[in-house]
């Protein structure tokens, strides 16, 4: 039967706002260090050394190739075998910040390519470094371009964040998992992290679109 | 403990293969229901119609607001609520049709609006019904165009067809945590995994590439 237990909202919605926490905090920080490593990763890939290419693009396309459950598995299992033991919570970010990383070094790539290089050429003409270029013409026109595709992987990380449950970091499908196996009702708990899911990338979003605004100001 | 032991990889690989057969059905089957899916969702978006307009955008918004494996488990625990028994390779076709349908509307919508308005209107002066216009004008170019991107969802559907496994159906991914916690040795089988989930995606992006050779052969 299809019924809605509110009792059971009350009951289990601190631990539901623990978990929101949870997912929220460890995307945000597989967001960041997979930004820091997806643009390093494109330089290297557009670097005139070739060793610097291959291993980014080893990286990018065993990463994208695969899916996160495995590399997860990986990090989690294969690793103490290494001596590398990782927490539950740990494996979770790090095997995040890979994926992301990887994802992301795509979107940076196409966003340097696509920076004309008369822009460059043009700046350096007016006398302004190197440094100056970058910072002052090449970021900010970057900047537009993948702001966008960056937006939706920071949503994509959210809801990849679930994978977590799997190796039992108490994050939001963790809370909802755990709702189910104690209480034997599903329809609550699945409605219940559904809707916050749905919060967090809605919060994700519309903070896109104003930081997308903020860098635009100048077209309009 | 160290070193590669080819040796347990080859011993696996019979049932490394089995699985892998499974993700490739599962994936097949739910690829078809995705794109059953896309195309009246696709439709639906862009109707002059408030309630089609209405029901597609839920639809869309539940789906890519809420994780996969939320979604695998409300397939996995409401059909039984409702007297429906679905087996695991069912509701894993289930989950990744409905859940890669509405990625590929979106792209697909994206298509259809690109197109340029004088192909429509064209069209219907020649008489076409509106079914009939979709039909011979504007979806066969819409898939051309966007077959790129629904490449890329194709490719994504076949890994997240690993987390199907929740629903203990025996693909690549559960076959390769089984025979770790037999064998333990988690690099060689691990490694074995991700390279087959490598091989089946560049199956796709050459079966993509295909298509998209064929089929744009007419321009």
């Amino acid at each position: 039967m299809l019924t809605f237990d509110w009792s059971l909202v009350g009951r289990y919605g601190p631990s539901f706002l623990a978990g929101a926490a949870m997912t929220l905090s460890v995307s945000v920080i597989s967001t960041l260090a997979g930004l820091a490593l997806g643009l390093a990763a494109a330089l290297a890939r557009l670097s005139p050394w070739r060793v610097l290419r291959v291993v980014a693009r080893a990286y990018v396309e065993v990463v994208r190739g695969t899916p996160l459950l495995v590399q997860l598995f990986f990090l989690y299992a294969a690793l103490p075998f290494y001596g590398i033991r990782l927490s539950a919570l740990t494996a979770g970010i790090v095997a995040l910040s890979l994926y992301c990383g990887a994802f992301a070094a795509e979107i940076f790539r196409a966003g340097i390519t696509a920076v004309h290089r008369g822009h460059v050429e043009a700046a350096r003409s007016l006398g302004m470094s190197y440094a100056q270029t970058i910072r002052r013409i090449v970021a900010p026109i970057m900047a537009t371009l993948v702001l966008p595709p960056l937006t939706n992987e920071f949503t994509g990380v959210i809801k990849w964040s679930s994978l977590l449950a799997i190796v039992t970091v108490p994050e939001l499908t963790y809370a909802a998992q755990r709702a189910i196996g104690e209480t034997y009702s599903a329809i609550e708990p699945l409605v219940v992290s559904g809707l916050l899911y749905w919060v967090l990338n809605d919060l994700v979003v519309a903070a896109g679109r104003r930081l997308e605004r903020r860098f635009t100001r100048h077209v309009v | 403990m160290t070193g590669f032991d080819v040796g347990v990889v080859v011993e696996s690989l019979p049932f490394l293969l089995r699985g892998a057969l499974v993700t490739i059905q599962v994936s097949a089957l739910g690829l078809v229901l995705a794109t059953l899916i896309a195309v009246p969702v696709a439709f639906g978006r862009l109707s002059r119609w408030r309630v089609p307009r209405a029901v597609t955008f839920l639809y869309l918004d539940v789906v890519r607001g809420t994780p996969l494996l939320l979604q695998l488990f409300a397939i996995f625990y409401v059909p039984p609520l409702l007297g429906l028994d679905l087996s695991p390779f069912a509701s894993g076709v289930l989950a990744l049709g409905l859940n890669g349908g509405a990625y590929a509307a979106e792209i697909l919508r994206g298509g259809i609006q690109a197109l340029p308005r004088g192909q429509v209107e064209s069209g219907r002066a020649l008489g076409m019904s509106a079914l009939q216009c979709a039909r011979r004008i504007v979806l066969p170019q819409a898939f051309v165009n966007v077959l790129p991107a629904l490449a890329n969802e194709a490719a994504a559907l076949v890994k997240a067809s690993s987390l199907v496994s929740v629903l203990a159906l025996i693909e690549l991914s559960r076959v390769g945590f089984q025979i770790v916690s037999r064998v333990l040795r988690p690099t060689e089988i691990y490694v074995a995994v991700g390279g087959l989930y490598l091989l089946m995606n560049a199956l796709v992006g050459s079966l993509a590439g295909l298509a998209q050779r064929r089929l744009g052969a007419y321009r």
